[in-house]
């Protein structure tokens, strides 16, 4: 570019402000992520309708869904969604010390969702070739939320990196955009557990 | 930066400052570099065009080969009645996923960031990784069927490849989806509210939003298919039970959202064609805002739920979603009896696929009449093929209107016509052949290739598909051959505005600048901004 003249005059006008673009472009993916979940639960419930009216149990032998496992991660998911919306919040007032502690929070909270999942997963006992095609819908369900919120966990350190390095100056586009992101994680959570742990 | 990364916001210029206006986008690179390096709406669009009409040619060639193939299934010459059902699969896989919805998908990348003013579109890195995702997925979908693979293949290795390619297609598809939807919902000029949006991007806003949505319900499908697959197909894996859990995307209701795009196109394409204000634009918004929302069908999944069909949700879903379609047909109808017509290829193929989509959803009514026993017979595949033939007089109808734009070389306009004729006949034949085999009670092939009830006149009805099939695959053609001179850069440029047309993607260069607008985008204050300008219209009118 050294050297090279531009015409002021046949430049073209401005770029028009485009704010919520980021905002915009998360909501929708997290909104098709959480719609393709909610279609395998769907599929789930029509499933075990199906296999309830018959007479037989759900869940197959050996298989066991515990409570207290899911019960943590949905209260983990809550207080981290409340931890991103404090740095959000802090964010936009510039306190960006109250904004590091805020996201670094977050992520060690979706970091020990991870963690609990892993184990409840480990001792669920649930095959997945079980007959009436119950360990393949509770794998594919709980394996795709697990999905979502691993990749909210690398979409929320890449946010924390950059406020680190100083975006989001003006505005925490970025850091709402997670936010948006991980409260749509939450929802669709909140159905899975409640369609998937609590009513097995 | 990461795809998904906003481009930072302009700052408010202190007053008494002349505000600084940005340097000249760099000259993008010539060649190999410039197609594979660029994040150029306008590039990725033209790639998506380009490819997605060979892949749609080449799909619907195939598909008419096997149809006439297994017209007589006693005598079959080349293929066996697995292969035959296989390669259907295929077929409509490839002219749905291959064709149509990447064709639509890249007119829209070109076209919507100029229809809304915008300089570029929405996320230009994740658009251009969407089109290199889709064609490599699409290289793995044909090769898992070259290797004995698709959903019903003998080869579990290449079933596996075709899952994955299946869902990397449908999620880059998604992407695009994501970076047209964001556009229009963020980054439309000055003034232009969304009732001021130009049809074919509101259009492109239902659809989009439609086809995220199925998107998302059908990769669940896959996924739940594919997982069992890998473990013991115990059910959704089996592999009599594989493909029949995918076909609700290819079935009413879901099919009719494949052709939305069209109403767009018919209705930009009708406002340049009667040369007057369009009236009661709100009200064209609200149909094709209703054709898209009654044409939701991730519910309709009749392999887990057979009985669907005649439930109450889905005849009223069947019914009512002819009434917009009527209504845009009449608003249009009314703008002809008022206005001058000058009768151009982009209204008269896109009037094409309007009477297509009109019976198709007049079909799907009837297929939902209970009394007609025509449920789970092919009148089904009959009202997806004329959906299907609807959304390809759209593409065609769109690259008639955008031709010149996109290339920035006159479209060879009197094709139009013949494209109109064949695209018009291939449609209805292919659509009357699977109906009337329909009406008479015939079924659809099962996975492994038999059929159970064969209708009285199967034969003549499969001849009609097949024929059908064959002149929709000579009417892209026929679009290939009208724009391959202007994509070459052959033939007399064409003007900026060549249309004399109402909305901002005729204020620009054909084509457009790397920066898409070197003027001021004239501030929108109605639906018809360049007619504003020319008539010196300062109110506002909507």
């Amino acid at each position: 570019m050294a050297g090279s003249v531009v015409s002021v005059a046949a430049a073209p006008p401005a770029p028009p402000q485009r704010p919520r673009t980021l905002l915009v472009g998360t909501a929708l993916t997290a909104c098709t992520m959480g719609f393709a979940i909610f279609s395998m639960v769907g599929l789930y419930l029509a499933r075990r309708s199906d296999v309830l009216n018959t007479g037989q149990k759900w869940l197959p032998k050996g298989a066991v869904i515990p409570l207290p496992q899911p019960n943590m991660m949905f209260v983990t998911l809550l207080i981290s969604s409340v931890t991103l919306a404090w740095g959000a919040y802090a964010l936009r007032r510039n306190d960006r010390r109250n904004a590091y502690v805020a996201l670094g929070l977050t992520a060690l909270l979706a970091f020990a969702y991870v963690v609990q999942a892993t184990y409840l997963f480990s001792i669920s006992g649930m095959a997945v070739d079980a007959s009436a095609g119950q360990g393949v819908l509770f794998w594919a369900i709980s394996g795709s939320h697990l999905a979502m919120v691993i990749g909210g966990l690398a979409f929320l350190l890449l946010v924390t990196l950059r406020a680190l390095f100083g975006s989001y100056r003006q505005s925490p586009e970025g850091v709402t955009a997670a936010a948006v992101y991980w409260s749509i994680t939450v929802g669709v959570y909140a159905v899975v557990w409640y369609a998937v742990y609590i009513t097995k | 930066m990461t795809v998904t990364e906003s481009k930072p916001e302009t700052v408010v210029p202190d007053p008494g400052i002349t505000p600084a206006q940005p340097p000249l986008p760099p000259e993008p690179a010539k060649g190999f570099a410039g197609i594979l390096g660029t994040a150029d709406h306008k590039t990725v669009g033209r790639l998506y065009v380009g490819v997605s009409l060979l892949f749609l040619t080449a799909f619907l060639v195939t598909s008419m080969l096997v149809k006439a193939e297994g017209m007589q299934q006693d005598s079959l010459q080349f293929l066996n009645v697995a292969t035959i059902f296989e390669v259907q699969t295929l077929s409509q896989i490839g002219v749905v996923f291959l064709g149509l919805m990447p064709a639509f998908l890249g007119l829209a990348l070109f076209v919507v960031p100029l229809q809304v003013g915008s300089p570029t579109i929405a996320f230009p890195r994740a658009a251009a990784a969407s089109f290199w995702g889709w064609l490599l997925g699409a290289g793995l979908l044909v090769a898992s069927y070259l290797g004995n693979g698709g959903p019903v293949g003998a080869n579990i290795e290449m079933v596996k490849l075709f899952f994955v390619a299946f869902a990397m297609v449908i999620v880059s598809l998604g992407l695009a989806s994501v970076c047209v939807i964001t556009t229009v919902a963020t980054a439309r000029a000055e003034g232009m509210n969304l009732l001021r949006v130009p049809l074919f991007s509101w259009s492109m806003l239902v659809a989009g939003s439609m086809w995220l949505l199925h998107s998302a319900a059908l990769l669940a499908n896959l996924l739940i298919v594919s997982i069992d697959t890998t473990h013991g197909q115990v059910l959704y894996g089996d592999p009599a039970n594989r493909w029949i859990q995918l076909t609700w995307i290819f079935a009413q209701p879901a099919v009719l959202c494949l052709a939305l795009p069209l109403l767009g196109v018919f209705g930009d394409a009708a406002i340049v064609a009667t040369r007057i204000r369009p009236a009661r634009y709100g009200v064209s918004l609200g149909a094709i805002g209703a054709v898209g929302a009654l044409s939701f069908g991730a519910y309709a999944q009749t392999a887990f739920h057979p009985g669907l069909i005649t439930e109450a949700l889905f005849v009223l879903q069947s019914l009512a979603v002819v009434l917009p379609l009527l209504v845009l047909l009449g608003g249009i109808g009314d703008s002809v009896r008022r206005g001058r017509l000058r009768v151009t290829s982009a209204f008269l193929v896109s009037l094409a696929g309007m009477l297509l989509l009109l019976g198709a959803a007049v079909a799907g009514g009837l297929y939902a009449i209970e009394p007609l026993n025509l449920g789970f017979t092919v009148w089904g595949a009959g009202v997806a093929n004329a959906a299907t033939a609807a959304a390809i007089a759209g593409v065609a109808a769109g690259l008639f209107h955008w031709g010149s734009k996109i290339w920035g070389h006159r479209v060879a306009e009197p094709i139009g016509k013949l494209v109109f004729l064949v695209v018009l006949g291939g449609g209805v034949l292919y659509a009357a052949g699977e109906l009337i085999a329909g009406a008479n009670g015939q079924l659809p092939v099962l996975p492994d290739g038999s059929v159970e009830n064969l209708a009285a006149n199967a034969e003549l009805g499969a001849l009609l598909s097949t024929v059908g099939c064959g002149l929709l695959a000579a009417g892209t053609l026929l679009v290939i051959l009208a724009v391959l001179p202007a994509a070459l850069r052959r033939g007399p440029k064409a003007d900026a505005d060549p249309w004399g047309g109402q909305t901002l993607e005729w204020t620009t260069s054909s084509p457009p600048h790397p920066a898409n607008f070197l003027d001021p985008v004239p501030e929108v204050r109605s639906p018809s901004p360049l007619l504003d300008l020319r008539e010196g219209t300062s109110k506002e009118i909507v």
